[in-house]
C-alpha cells in the first residue's frame, strides 16, 4: 500500500516536472497579461492565479489546471460559442465573473462553462447574461457549487439556455448555486445518481428537470416563481427531501410534477402557493411523507395512471382544493400504518383523543368531482353554487364508494421541517379588527331607527 | 313623455334617494358586515398561511368572492326594488310633478348606486387596511379592482331591480320577483348550466360553460374578478381556454367590459321605457 502510494507520488512528481507551479496573470509583475498564454505555458497540476480585471478571451483547459480568480476578475468571452471549455480532467475554475457567451444563434449550446471530462470543479463563479450556464456532457463526478447563474431573463423560455445542463453525466454534484432567468435551471438528462443540494432557483421554465436520470437526490433546494418547480420524468428511485416549491405560477404552474416516475421518496418538503402543488401522472409506488401542502390552488392533481402511491403525515392546509382526481383512483393509500394526513378542511372530531379524527375524511368534494369530468367547470370556482355543493356534500355525509378517503385523518397539524413562524403583525391586525368592529357597532347603535320616507 | 332630463331635477332625486337609502339601518349594517368579513378574510388569508406574502390581497379576494356574490345582489335587489317600486298612490302623485319619469327612475337608480357603492367600498376597504399592515401593499391595485367589480355587481342588480319594479304593479310582487331573480342568478342558473353541460358530449359542454358566463352577471363578475384579482392563474387551463374562446386577451377584455356594461344599461333602459309607458 505504502509502496503503491510512493509510486503514484513519484509518477506525478516526474509528470509534473518537479513540483506544481503557480502562475500569475494580470496586474503588475505578472507572468502573463492574458490567461490563454498562461494555460499554454503551464503543465498539469499547476495553478494559475488571475488578478482583478477584464479578460476578453475564450479559454480551453486541456490539462489539469486550477484557475483561480483573485479580486473578482471578469472573463468576458468573445460573444460566440462557449467562454470556458474544459476537456481535461481534474480542473478547477473559481472566483470569476463570466460573461459574453454566444446566445445560441448558431444552434450550439453556447455556455459560460462546458465540460467534457471527469472530476472537475466549477465553484464560486458568477455567470451573467449567459445562454447556458454550465454544460456537462459525457463526463462524470463533476462538481458545480456556489455559483450564481443569471441567464437571458428578458427572453422567453424557448430562447433561453439551461442553467446547469447535464447530459449523460452521472454522479454530478450541483450545490448551493443561485440560478435565475434560464429555461431549465438544473437539468439532469441521462445523468443518474446526480445530487442537487441547497440550490436556490427562480424565474425558469422548470427549476429542476430530470429525464431518464435514476437515483437523483434533490435536497434542501428552493424552487420558486418558475412555470414548474421540479419536473421529474421517466426516472426511478428519486429522493426529494426538505425542498421548498413555492409560487410556481407560470403555465402550467406546478410545484412538483412526477411523470412516469416510480419508487421515489418525497419527504419533508414545503409545497406552497402553486396553482397545482403536486401532479402525479403515470407514476407509481412513490411515498409522500411529512410534506406540507400550503395555500395551493389545488394541492394534489392525481391521474388514474398513477398507482399504488402512499401519502402519510402530510399537512394539507388552506388549499382551494385538496385533491383533483382525473379518472378513478383505487390504489392510492391515504394512510400508512394507521397514520393519515392532516386536512384543514376536515370537519370531524377527535373525541377519544388519540390524535386521529373519528370519522374518515372524503378527499374529493362534489365540485372537484365535476371539475375532473370537465375542466371548463373550473370557471365556476368560488361561486356560491360550488360552496353550496360543498355544504350539501358534507351534510349528506355520503362519500361514494369510489371516492378517495383518508380513513385516519390527523386531528392536529403535524410539525413540518421549517416550523411555522408567528405571523407578522398578527397582534396589530387583531387589534385593528377589534377596533373596527367596535367602531362599526357604535356606528350602528348610534343610528336611530327610522322608517324610510318616500316622496 | 317627452320631458327632457334636467340636471338639477336629477340631482335632487339622486340626493333624496341617497339620503333615504342611507337612513336604512340594514344598509349600514351591510357595510359593517362587509368590514368585519373582509377583516376576517384578510386575517385568515394572511395569518394562517405562511406563504400569503405577495398573495395576501389575492387570497383575501378569493375568500370574499362567494360572500360578495351572495350578499351584494340580494341587497341591491332589495334596495333597488324598495326604492323604485312605491305604493300606487305616491307614484301617481310623484308623476304629476314637473320632472320626467325617466329622470325619476334614473335619479333613484343613481342615488341607490351611490348608497350601495359607498357601503361596499367602505366595508371592503377595511380589509385592505389589515392586509396592507400585515403583508404590505403588494396587490392593492388588484384588490381595488375586486372592490370595483363588487360595486359593478351591485349596480347591475340595481338596474335589474329597476326593471323588476317597473314591470310589476305592486311592491310585494316586485320584492317576490326580486328574491326569485337573486336565487336564479346566484344558484339556479349555475346549477342548470352545469347540469346541462354534464349531459353534453365533446367540446359542446365546454363551449356552453364558456358562453354561459355572459348570461349571468354574477358569473361574469366572478370570472373577471378571479382573473384580475385572484391568485395568479387560479382558473388555470379553463381560464386560458375561456380567453382563447373569446379570441385573445384584448377581445376577452372588450367582451367582458361590454357584457358588464350591457347588463347595467339594458335593464335600466327597459325600466325607463316601461315606466314611461305605464298607465297610472
Amino acid at each position: 500500500m505504502t509502496r503503491t502510494l510512493a509510486l503514484i507520488v513519484g509518477v506525478i512528481a516526474i509528470a509534473g516536472s518537479a513540483e506544481a507551479r503557480t502562475w500569475t496573470v494580470g496586474g503588475p509583475h505578472a507572468d502573463f497579461p492574458f490567461i490563454t498564454p498562461a494555460i499554454a505555458a503551464a503543465s498539469s497540476g499547476d495553478v494559475i492565479v488571475v488578478r482583478g480585471g477584464v479578460y476578453r478571451e475564450d479559454l480551453v483547459l486541456d490539462k489539469a489546471l486550477t484557475i483561480a480568480g483573485e479580486g473578482n476578475p471578469t472573463l468576458f468571452g468573445t460573444g460566440a460559442g462557449t467562454v470556458v471549455t474544459i476537456v481535461a480532467p481534474h480542473c478547477e475554475l473559481r472566483g470569476f465573473t463570466i460573461e459574453g457567451s454566444g446566445t445560441g444563434e448558431t444552434n450550439q449550446m453556447d455556455a459560460a462553462v462546458q465540460i467534457t471530462s471527469n472530476d472537475n470543479r466549477v465553484v464560486g463563479n458568477r455567470m451573467r447574461r449567459v445562454f447556458y450556464g454550465v454544460v456537462i456532457a459525457d463526463a462524470t463526478r463533476n462538481e458545480i457549487a456556489d455559483n450564481e447563474i443569471a441567464g437571458l431573463a428578458h427572453l422567453p423560455f424557448g430562447k433561453r439556455g439551461d442553467g446547469v445542463y447535464l447530459y449523460r453525466a452521472p454522479n454530478t454534484f450541483v450545490a448551493r448555486n443561485r440560478i435565475s432567468g434560464e429555461r431549465d435551471a438544473i437539468y439532469f438528462q441521462y445523468a443518474p445518481k446526480g445530487r442537487a443540494i441547497d440550490n436556490v432557483v427562480s424565474d425558469a421554465r422548470y427549476a429542476l428537470h430530470d429525464m431518464f436520470s435514476d437515483d437523483a437526490r434533490i435536497v434542501g433546494n428552493t424552487f420558486s416563481d418558475a412555470a414548474v418547480g421540479a419536473n421529474i420524468m421517466n426516472s426511478r428511485r428519486i429522493t426529494i427531501e426538505r425542498n421548498r416549491f413555492e409560487r410556481n405560477r407560470g403555465i402550467p404552474g406546478i410545484g412538483l410534477a412526477l411523470k412516469d416516475c416510480d419508487d421515489s421518496t418525497v419527504r419533508g418538503n414545503r409545497i406552497g402557493a402553486n396553482p397545482r402543488g403536486l401532479l402525479l401522472d403515470g407514476s407509481s409506488a412513490n411515498q409522500f411523507i411529512d410534506n406540507a401542502f400550503l395555500a395551493n390552488d389545488t394541492a394534489v392533481a392525481l391521474f388514474s395512471s398513477a398507482e399504488r402511491n402512499a401519502f402519510s403525515g402530510n399537512r394539507f392546509q388552506d388549499n382551494w382544493s385538496d385533491l383533483l382526481l382525473n379518472g378513478r383512483d383505487s390504489s392510492t393509500r391515504w394512510a400508512v400504518d394507521g397514520r393519515g394526513n392532516y386536512w384543514s378542511r376536515y370537519r370531524g372530531f377527535d373525541f377519544d383523543g388519540d390524535g386521529i379524527g373519528d370519522a374518515p375524511h372524503p378527499l374529493v368534494g362534489p365540485f372537484e368531482r365535476l371539475e375532473a369530468s370537465n375542466s371548463a367547470v373550473r370557471l365556476f370556482l368560488q361561486s356560491p353554487l360550488a360552496s353550496g355543493l360543498e355544504l350539501a356534500g358534507r351534510l349528506s355525509g355520503g362519500a361514494r364508494s369510489d371516492d378517495a378517503i383518508d380513513a385516519r385523518p390527523l386531528a392536529r397539524p403535524p410539525s413540518i421541517v421549517d416550523e411555522k413562524r408567528p405571523p407578522r403583525h398578527a397582534g396589530l391586525a387583531l387589534t385593528l379588527a377589534a377596533m373596527l368592529g367596535a367602531l362599526m357597532t357604535v356606528f350602528i347603535v348610534e343610528a336611530t331607527p327610522c322608517s324610510r320616507s318616500k316622496v | 313623455m317627452t320631458a327632457s332630463l334636467s340636471a338639477a331635477d336629477l340631482l335632487t332625486i339622486v340626493r333624496l334617494e341617497f339620503v333615504s337609502a342611507g337612513r336604512l339601518r340594514w344598509v349600514r349594517l351591510l357595510s359593517a358586515a362587509f368590514a368585519l368579513l373582509s377583516v376576517a378574510a384578510a386575517y385568515a388569508a394572511g395569518a394562517t398561511s405562511e406563504l400569503a406574502g405577495p398573495d395576501g390581497f389575492a387570497r383575501t379576494t378569493m375568500t370574499l368572492v362567494p360572500v360578495v356574490l351572495v350578499l351584494v345582489p340580494l341587497s341591491a335587489l332589495v334596495l333597488g326594488i324598495s326604492g323604485q317600486a312605491t305604493e300606487p298612490g305616491s307614484e301617481a302623485f310623484l308623476f304629476t310633478q314637473t320632472v320626467s319619469r325617466s329622470t325619476i327612475v334614473l335619479g333613484r337608480w343613481l342615488g341607490e348606486v351611490a348608497a350601495l357603492g359607498g357601503a361596499i367600498v367602505a366595508g371592503l376597504g377595511a380589509g385592505a387596511i389589515v392586509v396592507t399592515f400585515m403583508n404590505g401593499a403588494d396587490g392593492l391595485a388588484q384588490y381595488a379592482c375586486f372592490v370595483a367589480a363588487s360595486v359593478v355587481l351591485g349596480v347591475i342588480f340595481l338596474s335589474l331591480a329597476a326593471v323588476i319594479a317597473a314591470a310589476t304593479e305592486r311592491r310585494t310582487v316586485a320584492l317576490g320577483v326580486g328574491v326569485f331573480t337573486w336565487f336564479f342568478f346566484v344558484l339556479l342558473y349555475d346549477g342548470a348550466v352545469l347540469s346541462l353541460a354534464g349531459w353534453m358530449t365533446g367540446s359542446a359542454g365546454g363551449r356552453l360553460l364558456f358562453g354561459s358566463v355572459f348570461g349571468n352577471p354574477a358569473d361574469l363578475v366572478r370570472v373577471v374578478t378571479l382573473s384580475v384579482a385572484g391568485t395568479p392563474n387560479v382558473l388555470g387551463a379553463a381560464g386560458d381556454a375561456w380567453i382563447r374562446f373569446l379570441g385573445g386577451p384584448a377581445l376577452a377584455f372588450a367582451a367582458a367590459t361590454t357584457g358588464l356594461a350591457a347588463w347595467i344599461v339594458a335593464p335600466l333602459a327597459a325600466a325607463t321605457h316601461l315606466i314611461a309607458r305605464r298607465d297610472l
